[in-house]
Order: C-alpha cells, then sequence, then structure tokens
C-alpha cells in the first residue's frame, strides 16, 4: 500500500474518530439534560483536538513503521497520480459538503434550531471527510 | 471559445450578479435592523428562479454560439478541469462552514451562520466557475 494511501485512512480515521467522540458527548448530555444539548466550545474544541492528534500520531506512526520496514517513502511530496486522486476526491468532498450544507440549513428552517444546523455542520464535515478518504482509497486501489 | 467554457462564463456572471444582488440585500437589512437579520425566504426564492431562469437562458445562448461541443462528452483535458476547479471550490466551501462555525461557537447568532454559510456556497461556486475559466483559457 502507497504512502499517500496509508495517509488517507488516517485522515479518514482521524475524522471517524474525532465525528464518534463529538456525536456521543452530544448524544450523552442531550440524555442528560432531556434536550439537545446547545454547541459549545468544549465539545467543539475536543473533536477538533482528537482528530488532529489522531491524523498526525497516526501520519508519524505510520511513516516511522515504514522506515523501519525499509519501505520507500515519497522525498518529493506527491507525484502526478497522488495529484489527481486527491484533486478528485477533494472535489467530490466539496460536492458532498455542499448537499449536507443544504440539508443543515433545511433543518433549520423545519426545526428553527440553530443547534440542530451547527451539529448537522460538523455530521457534514465528518462525513465529507470520511468520504474523501474512501474515495481516494478506493481509486488507489483500482489504479487510477 | 468552446461551449463549456461558454457556461462557466454564463454561470459565473450569472453567481456574481446574483450573489452581489443577495448580500447586498441582507447587509442593507442588516443596517436598518442593527442586527443580523434572520435569512429571507422570499428573497432566497427569488434569487434562486433568477438563477434557474438566467442559467437557461444563458446555456441557450451558449449552445446558438457554440453548438459542435454542446452534446460532446467530456474529454481528458475537460475532467481535469473539472476536477481542479472543484477542488479548489471544495476548499473555499469548507472553509467557510469552519468559520462559521467558530463564528457561532463565540456569539451563538444561528443567523449570521446562516448567512455565512450562503455566502460561502455563493463564493464556492464563483471561485469553480472563475477557476474553470482560467484554466480553460491558460490550457490548464
Amino acid at each position: 500500500m502507497a504512502v499517500w494511501e496509508k495517509n488517507s485512512i488516517i485522515f479518514g480515521l482521524g475524522s471517524l474518530i474525532g465525528g464518534l467522540l463529538y456525536f456521543s458527548i452530544v448524544a450523552w448530555q442531550s440524555m442528560v439534560t432531556g434536550a439537545l444539548v446547545a454547541p459549545n466550545f468544549g465539545i467543539w474544541i475536543s473533536y477538533i483536538v482528537l482528530q488532529l492528534c489522531v491524523s498526525f500520531f497516526g501520519a508519524w506512526l505510520m511513516t516511522k513503521h515504514a522506515k523501519a520496514a525499509g519501505e520507500a517513502l515519497p522525498d518529493k511530496g506527491e507525484d502526478e497520480r497522488d495529484q489527481l486522486i486527491r484533486m478528485r476526491a477533494e472535489g467530490m468532498q466539496g460536492h458532498i459538503m455542499s448537499g449536507l450544507v443544504f440539508l443543515a440549513m433545511a433543518l433549520w428552517f423545519i426545526h428553527g434550531n440553530s443547534a440542530i444546523m451547527f451539529h448537522s455542520l460538523v455530521g457534514a464535515l465528518v462525513l465529507s471527510e470520511i468520504a474523501r478518504a474512501a474515495w481516494q482509497v478506493f481509486n488507489y486501489n483500482r489504479a487510477y | 471559445m468552446g461551449f463549456r467554457e461558454l457556461s462557466a462564463w454564463v454561470m459565473a456572471i450569472l453567481i456574481a450578479l446574483l450573489g452581489l444582488f443577495y448580500i447586498n440585500a441582507i447587509f442593507a437589512s442588516a443596517r436598518a435592523l442593527e442586527a443580523a437579520p434572520p435569512p429571507n425566504v422570499p428573497l432566497i426564492a427569488v434569487t434562486t428562479v433568477f438563477l434557474i431562469i438566467g442559467a437557461i437562458v444563458g446555456h441557450l445562448v451558449a449552445v446558438a454560439i457554440a453548438p459542435q461541443d454542446a452534446d460532446a462528452p467530456e474529454d481528458e483535458r475537460d475532467k481535469l478541469i473539472i476536477w481542479r476547479a472543484g477542488n479548489v471550490s471544495g476548499w473555499v466551501l469548507g472553509s467557510g462552514v469552519f468559520v462559521g462555525l467558530w463564528h457561532f461557537i463565540f456569539q451563538s447568532d444561528g443567523n449570521v451562520l446562516f448567512h455565512i454559510l450562503v455566502i460561502s456556497l455563493i463564493l464556492a461556486q464563483l471561485s469553480e466557475y472563475v477557476l474553470k475559466i482560467v484554466y480553460y483559457r491558460r490550457g490548464v
């Protein structure tokens, strides 16, 4: 498996774990209070920090493991194929995010609750990032 | 100029004009209220209808100007341009959403978050079409 492919998986996992933590806390606090919990700095920053930590620690671990195993690491960044795969995946991520942003705005119109819009937008960030990683890995494996 | 480039021009001009109209109306409303106004459904509906009508008319004109490649499937160059422009557009939208979320964390104003999202969507689409034009003009 190529280094950039592993990198995509790690960043996708970072988003998945960060998102799971975020929505677990939201669900737990909402059950305790009996209403949808309002967005707050603590939950939001914990999502961002966890996502960044998992992603960067994972990338560091992957690089260390690859070096120990004697695998060749790219010394000049992405090649043409890596760039093309990344651009396609990020373009698709943008389309998914647009759709989910529209959905979040529609939910706000329907429910009149800005907390729903906020949590939906966090969900949009998480889902679009996971979709990007999955699409990138899929394109690496079909040898595009 | 090919059909796809003409199409990008049509959409870029339309989105720029209607985006300015929408943003100007929101800012005028904010000045009058001295606060962020709630989403204006009639304004959104009118802007969307004008966008749809403008896109249909503009594309009919584009087909009349460049009929030879209007039905042609995308070639490798077209695909590359679409991916590159879409990539940047996604980043613009993602950054806008991120800014909106941070703003909401500190201000808790759903109206402002909504307007930031709309402006981000407008800027993302505008940047996509403008970049398509740039890439077509310079041959990717």
